[in-house]
């Protein structure tokens, strides 16, 4: 693959995409309403790696990891794996946190303020 | 002996600690707190003995060596301010949305009649809508309503949304149409009337609702409404997206409040002025007629209301009855303050006309006899009131190396710009310029719609600069600096001032340019327009050309801007004029407390 073939885009990595449905429609709604492309796939793995991993895979160095009990960070490729930019944590309060979430990881490419819960 | 001058200043008090002998005089070491109370109040003690034991500790005496104290005979000058709005903007029956949403829906300008999103489908095929979509409506299904409908020959335009769902609603639908998302009061928005919605390509401006003919065309409007428009279109210039709704009695006022005159009683007669006519006209009346013996507003109006409220304050201070308070200097400035708008959907801000202005009375002598008498009961040490403070400023400012007899000094405090000037012949002249650091955070607040006190103090004394990625920031000289570890989040692309290692971020969507330029304009209106009406009044024959040497001083020469900005104002007239640094280590403070141990 060719480095001009290859989309800027944000990579969201999922253990089992049907385990979390809903925060994984909340993070897309997050990211299209700011307009910004993603990419999706599953992939083994806790949290924090698949993080790390997808913001790695990502053009843009932004990845979001998503695990089966909802846990779900935010990180960029030159952020250390132990401190995301940001994190929604399994049982979170309400499903719209997803939301600002995915809101976050298009604004961190658009080079806009985040939004915070 | 040993001595310690004591400065009771505004906002701080400073001690210089020597050691005094027949014919020689050895500084030992300073000391700096803050001031306790109004200065010149017995409760200004607690602040004397923190800087005194600061002094001390740092020479490593005990208080008990200490063999006098001398004191200044603080001028009596207390100031004030005040800043009233002279325009105001109101939407009457929720005529318009101007608040520009970040990521509005769709393009292009859609007209039609404001519809509820539940009552779509019964509105008659060919008809033209407006969809009004609250927050308890899903995206997915506002999208699905709005595509049926038009399946059916409604004619949707466009949509107004109360969530920030404008591009997730535009995108599931079959006809794009302009959306306008994030308006908070939806359920202000008047049904059934006739409504624009327009939203500009990225990276644009709408073209059409800003401007009034624009808005006449849209609406059909007759030469006489057209009139009527133009507020609308003016308050949504520059904007990205815009509704406009038409009803019967709708419109978007800008009132002047009649802002009211200020009459100055000055020794050259009086004059009255008013304040629609600006601060400049306010400032070149008080020069004609200056010195100032008092001034009025007419009461009922803004000025009377501004100029109460200043009387009040200092009465409470001072003691005295408010109408024996005798107005002797006013500093007015135009600017603008940040202001939400009155009747709007979207929490709208606009910039509304002000008028800024500080003012300054001379009290009854203050008390130093109490408070020297005071000092001597707690601390035992003898006490004398050793001189006229704006004296011992000027003969500690000679300490600064490079400087010379005759020789002015600015003292730029927090209240008000105090200027002395010792002529060749040994006289001192002295004058004080009501507005200062107070004046400028209060500008500054106003401008940038910041209230919280603190940061306004921090934005005044640091340099800006904007976060631009997880590891590098610009700063205000557009150079970039990088940092080994990761920012912050909470500062992602947000602008931040620089405090020491510490970096606070600005609220809101606020430029860095825009912040600068309030920040240096307020400092500019008040510390250069008072340095110059303040050297002029003690300049020989009144002009600045006759002046050599300007010695800066206080606590707001130790800005990083301010010293410049007077450096350089000054310069063409040819005058030197910088930073004080008191006896050559002390920078621009300490000059009043070394000019006591100096006088003997």
């Amino acid at each position: 693959m060719g480095r001009y073939d290859v989309k800027p885009t944000i990579v969201i990595y999922c253990e089992d995409s049907n385990m979390v449905q809903i925060p994984l429609k909340k993070l897309r709604e997050g990211l299209e309403e700011e307009g910004v492309p993603w990419e999706e796939k599953e992939v083994q793995g806790n949290a924090q790696s698949l993080a790390k991993q997808a913001a790695q895979e990502s053009q843009l160095g932004i990845g979001i990891g998503i695990v089966s009990d909802g846990t779900c960070l935010l990180q960029h490729s030159r952020m250390p794996m132990g401190s995301p930019i940001m994190r929604v944590l399994a049982g979170a309060d309400t499903m719209e946190n997803y939301r600002v979430l995915g809101t976050n990881a298009a604004r961190l490419a658009k080079n806009m303020p985040l939004k915070w819960f | 002996m040993l001595v310690a001058g004591v400065d009771i200043g505004n906002n701080t008090v400073e001690v210089a600690l020597a050691e005094v002998s027949e014919n020689t005089t050895v500084f030992i070491s300073s000391g700096i707190a803050s001031t306790t109370g109004v200065k010149g109040t017995t409760s200004n003690i607690t602040g004397i003995k923190i800087a005194l034991s600061d002094a001390l500790k740092k020479a490593g005496i005990d208080i008990k060596e200490l063999n006098l104290i001398r004191i200044n005979e603080a001028t009596p000058v207390i100031s004030d301010m005040a800043m009233e709005t002279i325009t105001e903007t109101i939407i009457t029956e929720s005529t318009m949305i101007g608040h520009n949403p970040s990521t509005p829906g769709g393009r292009g300008l859609g007209v039609g009649k404001t519809t509820l999103i539940f009552h779509l489908d019964k509105v008659k095929p060919g008809e033209k809508t407006i969809v009004i979509v609250p927050q308890n409506v899903d995206f997915e299904d506002a999208a699905a309503i709005i595509n049926a409908a038009v399946s059916k020959g409604v004619q949707v335009e466009g949509a107004v949304v109360q969530k920030d769902d404008g591009v997730l609603i535009s995108n599931r639908l079959k006809k794009k149409v302009p959306i306008v998302d994030e308006v908070a009061y939806i359920d202000k928005v008047p049904l059934e009337m006739l409504a624009a919605v327009e939203v500009a390509e990225q990276g644009y401006t709408i073209k059409t609702l800003s401007n009034p003919y624009g808005i006449a065309t849209v609406f059909n409007l007759s030469p006489e409404e057209t009139k009527n428009i133009v507020p609308v279109a003016r308050a949504l210039i520059g904007n990205r997206s815009a509704v406009v709704i038409r009803t019967p009695a709708g419109d978007v006022q800008e009132r002047r409040i009649p802002a009211g005159s200020l009459v100055l009683f000055g020794e050259k007669g009086r004059t009255t002025v008013d304040l629609d006519e600006g601060a400049k006209r306010v400032m070149e009346e008080l020069e004609r007629i200056y010195p100032l013996q008092d001034a009025q507003g007419t009461s009922g109006t803004n000025v009377g209301g501004l100029l109460a409220k200043i009387r009040s304050t200092m009465a409470d201070l001072t003691g005295q009855k408010p109408d024996s308070i005798k107005i002797q200097d006013i500093l007015a400035v135009d600017t603008l303050v940040q202001q939400k708008v009155k009747g709007g959907l979207a929490n709208e801000f606009f910039s509304e006309d002000a008028v800024g202005m500080a003012a300054m009375v001379k009290s009854s002598r203050l008390p130093m006899e109490k408070v020297a008498k005071k000092i001597e009961e707690e601390l035992s040490v003898p006490v004398h009131i050793a001189g006229v403070e704006a004296n011992m400023a000027i003969k500690g400012a000679l300490t600064t190396p490079g400087t010379a007899k005759p020789l002015a000094v600015l003292d730029l405090g927090g209240g008000s710009v105090d200027a002395a000037y010792l002529g060749a012949d040994g006289k001192v002249r002295t004058v004080h310029m009501a507005g200062a650091g107070d004046m400028v955070n209060m500008l500054m607040g106003a401008e940038l719609g910041i209230t919280d006190k603190v940061l306004l103090e921090d934005l005044k004394c640091n340099p800006l600069a904007k976060v631009e990625s997880m590891f590098s920031i610009r700063l205000e000289d557009e150079t970039v600096k990088f940092f080994d570890s990761p920012l912050d989040p909470q500062l992602f692309a947000r602008v931040v001032i620089l405090k020491e290692d510490e970096m606070i971020p600005l609220p809101g969507n606020l430029k860095l340019e825009k912040i600068r330029a309030a920040r240096r304009d307020a400092k500019r209106k008040v510390f250069v327009t008072n340095a110059m009406r303040a050297l002029k009044q003690v300049a020989p024959a009144g002009n600045i050309r006759l002046l050599d040497f300007v010695v800066l001083l206080g606590g707001s020469a130790l800005d990083f801007e301010i010293p410049e900005m007077i450096s350089d104002a000054l310069a063409n007239y040819g005058v030197v004029a910088g930073r004080g640094n008191i006896r050559g280590k002390e920078g621009p403070r300490n000059a009043v407390a070394t000019g006591l141990v100096l006088n003997r």
